[in-house]
């Protein structure tokens, strides 16, 4: 047995998994797709107690377009189908785009969406995207829920604001305005493997070509992923261009990021990738917003 | 709740029931407590696709889903793959383009080969590519998988109309 | 927990241990399970003792005691007994002093003994015997155990014990005087085990590691318990066989409904005869092509014998696969049944073969399979013009070999698909051969692996559950195992043939000028080796004497009792015994010393033997020239170690209850099958100079492994611990016939010693050119090295890296074969001595003693053991062993608590001692030695009993009541 006894619950209801929270404290862990988790276990880096597997609830896989706009995705939806998800693709094509870098297909087939959020792996590309997106997240446990914004939602590496009789359970991404471009743009040692550093960008031009808003988010470089607030400072009401984009980039390597040495990358170079990263995300994303609507 | 818990699973097209702890992998339940040797467990952490099979006609690693959630599943492993007398076009084309030398990754690549031509019969070397992005062949070198997919995926379709 | 499950908590080796057993499972089934393969399967009947283990410090018989039973208990395993490796004293006594043969039953044997030791640490010959007799062993006759234990209790004691190992003497050139070592001469009375004799002529070559007596290389694995036997692995997922066997000596299956034994949970597949095809074949393991008739068929819609095939089973557990057996519904249609075979051959018998498709049956309508004759010189002319006629009606029982591991065999397919046959077999390439066609697959689909044998004797140079077994794989596609019980060991399997001999010799000038012999053969239900024994009995019956007018005639015959096949002796054994009384009863109707008698007639060096030609074995033979024989060393020297004349004259003055006596025969055999059988050994050069010997020779725990090792050794100037021998593998060593005709030393052995000269010449260029040296010829290879001319060395172990890794670079190997125009006879003079209870008819032998001539002797203490245990199963079919039916066919002693073999405690003085000849065709001169040793014991033990009694026994065995009944007789 590779990993550690552990007790297991397979709810069929959400009712029912967060009474089993409440009642576990915390001992127990939520059990999404399990690939993260599970390989943690197999290694006893992780040795919860207790497993509330939510693979059995069948009302936490979906996708909806709510009325007020954007999106609404159920925690427990496969990353494969939001993958291959047309009204993602329309909505939300940053996701797509992100999609293919989330390890393998066999492992977007199990994975989810929300538990890849929930996991909150600073290297993890849903955690940013989700911040890029400025999504909204429904968060229940027992007799009670609440929403939280993104922006609150990363307390450091692997930990956010749920607690242990706490579940996440849809993920909301909020309408993106008319002439908005996005970009992801990653680089790793190879495909599907750790990401070394990443940027999404979200780019909205004004009908005078301005910036009307902006989001670059970092990944890889910190506890969590990172909102540029220097890109937002020196482009929104502005007229884009490479200059600003590689003042922007100079700016947010050298004082909005924290990056670590790890075997997967130096500090040195993940700085050095996040500043190449920025300008051609960026650059990417209002080519396509520039596309939009003219 | 860590004591042994029953499970049926369907595994190529059989019915198993038994009881697992909660902590066996499937890839574990697989070999061991089935004797279903067609899944090799090469690296048990997500990374090299030999442990690969189709759950509910997707493809998944064993080393990273539990016994106990495929209870009410639907398993297909390697070993199911080819009859007695006949192996599967896959299997056949995997023989014939020495798309396998040592052959301990080759049950992994058919069993995401295996969905990936069901939802694409006729791939290009590129989607074949990406396909099998997942498995890990020290062998090889790929070269003569990509052509034994595509030399089964013309069988197969073949075989289909 | 299923009810008839149960947790038990047991200390196993000073271990404590929980096993999760059925509650009606054996101790012996539930250690088995739990891998403590040391515990074997004998009979299941608590007869045999192979599954004795320690509880709480006393020998019992695990296979009597429910697993449930020794809960709280703590008991020990032969793994219990060493540690690490390291071997207990015990073992370490067993392994020196060739204790140990087939192996099966050393950890009984073992355990036994440290139960005695641990109580009394200076046993005598008697307590020893007494605390061996609950264990049977057939290979040993028990004369190295009781020795091993005397040591070990020595060793335990503190006291030094000297190097275990035979006496050598130079042979005198007149052996008419010979001083023997005190202890030979048996003044004492005693039977305490003495070392094997060995006389070397002078001018024998001198060898190094040939004629020692090493160690057996299997020896330690052996007394270690280790898992090396056929029943000793477990497959993932494997089936247990079961055999459906007939209850009627001879019916018809009108109908068989297998449709509950099917539907039962956890079975697997059920055959009968409507599920295969009908293949004709015999079981006899044999050269191709086998001798006719192909008489039978895997599963048959008609039944012969009692415990003749009906169905098969595998299922989950043996306990299910045997309640399988009782669910299958079969329609009988009784048919009547003979058993005798001279009411066999009478008109209106039943015919036991009346299918149509048996080809080669002589006269089926008359139940005679064969008929032979043979004839040499002017048979008639010589009768008319000799002196005297004797004629005499001379019978020999059906006698079963009782190894002490049964028939096992474990199929499965390969990842390839293709068919393993892990057997317990003397033939395995035979049986890879002979299978093919029976399951439908080529040869070389097929693999045959015999690992450790537990005994054979003949019985398992048959192929008798390998086709079942592989049809139950074929159906499955999972392993199956099956086994044969004790009972089916008597019943189902093969047993000595049964005969009848009726000489008829003429003596002119005390010279016997001409002899005949009618013989009946009882091939039982099926032909099998029917053909090949009694051509083999004709030929050595009337070879011994060697008349050159000779006229052989016999009918073999089938009969509703289980199939006759191989068997140690193989014909020689019956026809001799028949002769050889016959010869002691001429020389006392003439008043002639029945030794000097005997001199004058048998077959001298030079002499042609005159049916060699007529009788092969199954075919056309050659013609043979007698080359090499010890049988009048032998005879004066047996003369002088059991005071021969002493005590015949002696014995004149006896009167009371009970007789003594002293008797004396002469016998030869053969050294494997002339021009047929064919061997073949692989060397294989290591990095370290050792080498790997790959023979498709079977040692079935004859010590075959380690002879062939020897002679490979001396060749190469290396020990024997350089070798790795390997037997044997159909995949991967060369052919070999297998274990069978006394051929392994003498051929076998000749393609080892062929094989080892080749590789010689190849270290020596190898030598040559690092030496820088122009003729290899000129180098001495010895101790390891090869040493030029001027001194200089190079050791194997360069030799073989620089063949290996760095010029002239080769694997030096070499693989030779091996065949014989000639099968050279040993000759031996065999000695009994016998106590007569004139009241209650028991004869009781005292002493054994056989001088043999097998020519060199590769390994005198191995040589000893097969000649100890072939005189013990001798003294069986002498006085006690005979398989009983009633008038039906029913078997009446199938058990080995019926059926009786001897024991420690009722086995006599067991003595050996070999005059070494050099015969020119055998490997260093060997000739053999396996089935020789069986051949002389129930001549000399009629003769002795003659000597106390004045009566002639002629049928055997001798049983009180047959004992009681000849001296009636003789009063009237």
């Amino acid at each position: 047995m590779k990993p550690a006894a552990f007790d297991y619950y397979a709810p069929a209801s959400v009712e029912e998994a967060l009474d089993q929270l409440a009642e576990l404290g915390y001992n127990g862990k939520v059990l999404a797709g399990g690939q993260s988790l599970i390989p943690a276990m197999n290694f006893r880096m992780a040795r919860p107690a207790a497993l509330v597997d939510l693979n059995n609830i069948k009302d936490l896989g979906y996708i909806k377009e709510p009325g007020e706009g954007g999106l609404a995705i159920g925690t427990m939806t496969r990353d494969s189908v939001v993958e291959h998800s047309k009204v993602v693709m329309d909505k939300a094509p940053l996701v797509v785009e992100a999609m293919p870098f989330i390890g393998h297909s066999q492992i977007r087939n199990r994975g989810t969406f929300g538990g890849a959020i929930a996991h909150a792996d600073p290297a993890g590309q849903l955690p940013g995207i989700a911040l890029a997106m400025r999504a909204r997240l429904h968060i229940l446990k027992k007799g009670s829920d609440r929403w939280e914004s993104i922006d609150d939602f990363f307390l450091g590496p692997f930990m956010t604001v749920i607690e242990p009789d706490e579940m996440l359970a849809e993920v909301v991404l909020p309408p993106l305005p008319e002439k908005t471009g996005t970009s992801y743009k990653q680089v790793s040692r190879q495909h599907g493997s750790t990401t070394q550093a990443a940027i999404a960008s979200v780019v909205s031009l004004d009908d005078k070509g301005k910036v009307a808003s902006l989001r670059v988010v970092m990944m890889s470089v910190g506890a969590t992923p990172l909102v540029s607030s220097a890109a937002e400072e020196m482009l929104v009401g502005q007229e884009p261009s490479e200059a600003a984009f590689r003042e922007i980039a100079t700016k947010a390597s050298e004082t909005e990021i924290d990056p670590s040495t790890d075997m997967h990358a130096t500090a040195e170079y993940r700085r050095h990738a996040t500043h190449e990263l920025i300008i051609q995300s960026l650059t990417c994303a209002l080519e396509r917003a520039k596309g939009k609507g003219g | 709740m860590n004591t042994p818990i029953n499970i049926k699973v369907k595994v190529n097209g059989k019915e198993y029931k038994r009881a697992v702890e909660p902590r066996l992998l499937l890839s574990d339940f697989l070999r061991h407590d089935l004797e279903l040797t067609g899944t090799h467990v090469g690296c048990e952490h997500g990374m090299c696709g030999a442990c690969t099979v189709i759950m509910d006609g997707v493809s998944v690693r064993s080393c990273l889903i539990f016994a106990v959630q495929a209870d009410g599943h639907e398993i297909e492993t390697a070993d199911g793959l080819g009859t007695e007398d006949a192996l599967h076009p896959l299997q056949q084309a995997f023989m014939e383009e020495h798309a396998l030398q040592c052959g301990f990754c080759t049950p992994g690549f058919l069993m995401t080969i295996i969905p990936f031509l069901r939802e694409n019969p006729n791939p290009t070397d590129e989607e074949i590519r990406t396909a099998i992005d997942g498995n890990l062949c020290r062998c090889t070198g790929y070269e003569n998988i990509v052509k034994a997919v595509k030399k089964a995926s013309v069988k197969m379709a073949g075989k289909a109309k | 927990m299923p009810n008839d499950k149960k947790e038990i908590n047991v200390i196993i080796n000073n271990q404590q241990r929980t096993l999760l057993v059925d509650t009606k499972e054996s101790l012996l089934q539930a250690l088995r399970d739990s891998m403590y393969f040391s515990v074997k399967y004998g009979c299941g009947d608590g007869d045999c003792g192979a599954c004795t283990v320690l509880m709480n410090g006393k020998p019992v018989r695990s296979c009597q005691i429910k697993a449930v039973d020794a809960a709280g208990k703590a008991i020990i395993t032969l793994e219990g007994l060493s540690q690490n490796g390291d071997m207990h004293p015990i073992q370490v006594a067993f392994v020196e002093t060739g204790a140990i043969q087939c192996g099966y039953c050393s950890p009984a044997l073992i355990l036994s003994a440290k139960a005695l030791l641990d109580q009394n640490t200076d046993p005598t010959d008697a307590e020893i015997r007494k605390a061996l007799n609950p264990v049977l062993c057939r290979c040993t006759g028990y004369v190295r155990g009781v020795d091993a234990i005397r040591r070990a209790a020595a060793v335990l004691r503190g006291e030094k014990v000297k190097a275990y190992t035979h006496i050598d003497l130079a042979l005198p050139d007149d052996t008419g005087k010979i001083e023997l070592p005190e202890a030979f001469y048996r003044k004492d009375g005693s039977r305490n085990p003495l070392p094997p004799l060995v006389f070397t002529p002078r001018e024998m070559q001198k060898t190094l590691v040939v004629g020692k007596s090493e160690v057996k290389v299997d020896a330690r694995k052996l007394a270690l318990g280790r898992p090396v036997f056929t029943d000793d692995i477990r497959p993932e997922g494997m089936l247990y066989g079961a055999l459906l066997t007939s209850p009627h000596a001879h019916a018809r299956i009108r109908s068989i409904d297998a449709s509950k034994a099917r539907a039962l949970p956890g079975v697997h597949a059920v055959l009968t005869h409507q599920d295969l095809p009908r293949i004709k074949y015999a079981t006899g393991g044999q050269s191709h092509p086998q001798p006719m008739p192909y008489d039978q068929v895997c599963l048959d819609d008609k039944v012969r014998h009692v415990g003749d095939r009906v169905a098969v089973v595998a299922a989950d557990t043996q306990a299910i696969a045997n309640k399988a057996l009782e669910l299958i519904d079969v329609d009988y249609e009784v048919l009547p049944a003979v058993v005798d075979m001279e009411d066999a051959m009478k008109a209106g018998a039943p015919i036991i073969h009346d299918e149509k498709d048996t080809e080669g049956i002589q006269d089926a309508s008359r139940n005679i399979v064969h008929h032979i004759e043979a004839e040499i010189g002017d048979i008639n002319k010589a009768f008319a013009e000799a002196d005297h006629v004797f004629e005499g009606e001379y019978r020999t029982p059906k006698q079963q070999h009782t190894h002490m591991e049964p028939h096992v065999c474990i199929t499965y397919l390969d990842a390839d698909d293709r068919l393993i046959v892990r057997t317990s077999t003397q033939v395995p390439f035979h049986v890879r051969r002979m299978l093919a066609p029976l399951i439908n697959m080529p040869v070389k689909n097929i693999r045959v692996i015999k690992p450790r044998i537990g005994g054979g004797f003949g019985n398992k140079q048959e192929m008798l559950l390998e086709d079942l077994c592989a049809h139950l794989t074929l159906a499955t596609k999972r392993p199956v195992r099956m086994e044969y019980t004790r009972t089916q060991e008597f019943i189902s399997s093969r047993s000595r043939h049964a005969n009848i001999m009726r000489y008829k010799v003429g003596v002119k000038d005390e010279i016997v000028t001409a002899a005949s012999l009618y013989l009946i053969g009882d091939t039982g239900a099926y032909g099998s080796h029917g053909l090949t024994v009694n051509m083999v009995g004709g030929f050595k019956g009337l070879t011994l004497y060697n008349p050159p007018n000779a006229r052989f005639i016999c009918d073999v015959v089938y009969t509703n009792t289980p199939p006759a096949g191989a068997f140690r002796g193989y014909g020689a054994m019956q026809c001799q015994y028949g002769m050889e009384v016959m010869m002691g009863e001429i020389a006392d109707r003439l008043g002639l010393d029945v030794v000097e008698f005997k001199r004058k007639n048998w077959l001298k060096v030079g002499e042609t033997m005159y049916l060699s030609q007529q009788l092969g074995e199954g075919r056309e033979g050659t013609k043979q020239v007698l080359q090499s024989s010890g049988m009048a060393q032998c005879v004066d020297i047996g003369l002088q170690a059991t005071r021969f004349y002493d005590k015949r004259a002696e014995y004149k003055k006896q009167d009371g209850r009970y007789r003594k006596g002293i008797g004396m025969a002469v016998v030869i055999h053969g050294s494997g099958i002339a021009n047929l059988d064919m061997a073949a050994a692989t060397l294989k050069m290591n990095d370290d100079g050792s080498f790997n010997l790959l023979i498709g020779a079977t040692d079935l725990g004859t010590g075959s492994d380690t002879i062939l090792a020897q002679l490979a050794a001396e060749v190469l100037g290396v020990p024997l611990e350089d070798m790795v021998v390997y037997s044997s593998d159909t995949d991967f060593t060369p052919f070999d016939k297998g274990a069978y005709a006394s051929s392994t030393t003498y051929v076998s052995g000749g393609a080892v010693r062929k094989a080892a000269l080749e590789t010689k010449r190849q270290v020596l260029e190898q030598a040559a050119i690092m030496l820088g040296v122009s003729d290899s010829e000129s180098l001495i290879l010895k101790d390891r090295q090869v040493i030029a001319p001027d001194g200089r060395k190079v050791t194997m172990a360069e030799i073989a890296l620089s063949s290996l890794h760095q010029q002239n670079q080769h694997q030096i190997m070499a693989t030779a074969s091996h065949i014989s125009p000639v099968s050279p006879p040993p000759t031996a003079a065999q000695f009994s001595e016998v106590v007569v209870d004139t009241q209650t008819g028991v004869v009781e032998v005292e002493r054994l003693l056989m001088v043999v001539d097998c020519g060199r002797v590769i390994n005198p203490l191995t040589a000893a053991g097969q000649v100890e245990g072939g005189m013990s199963q001798a003294l069986g079919f002498t006085l006690t062993e005979e398989m009983l039916f009633d008038q039906n066919g029913q078997p009446l002693n199938a058990s080995l608590s019926q059926y009786k073999i001897p024991r420690a405690s009722n086995s006599p003085a067991t003595d050996v001692i070999f005059v070494q000849t050099d015969e020119p065709t055998g490997p260093f001169g060997a000739k053999s030695v396996a089935e020789i040793s069986i051949d002389g014991v129930a001549p000399a033990t009629a003769s002795a009993i003659h000597n106390a009694t004045g009566v002639w026994m002629r049928e055997l065995p001798y049983t009180p009541k047959r004992v009681i009944t000849a001296l009636g007789q003789n009063k009237k």
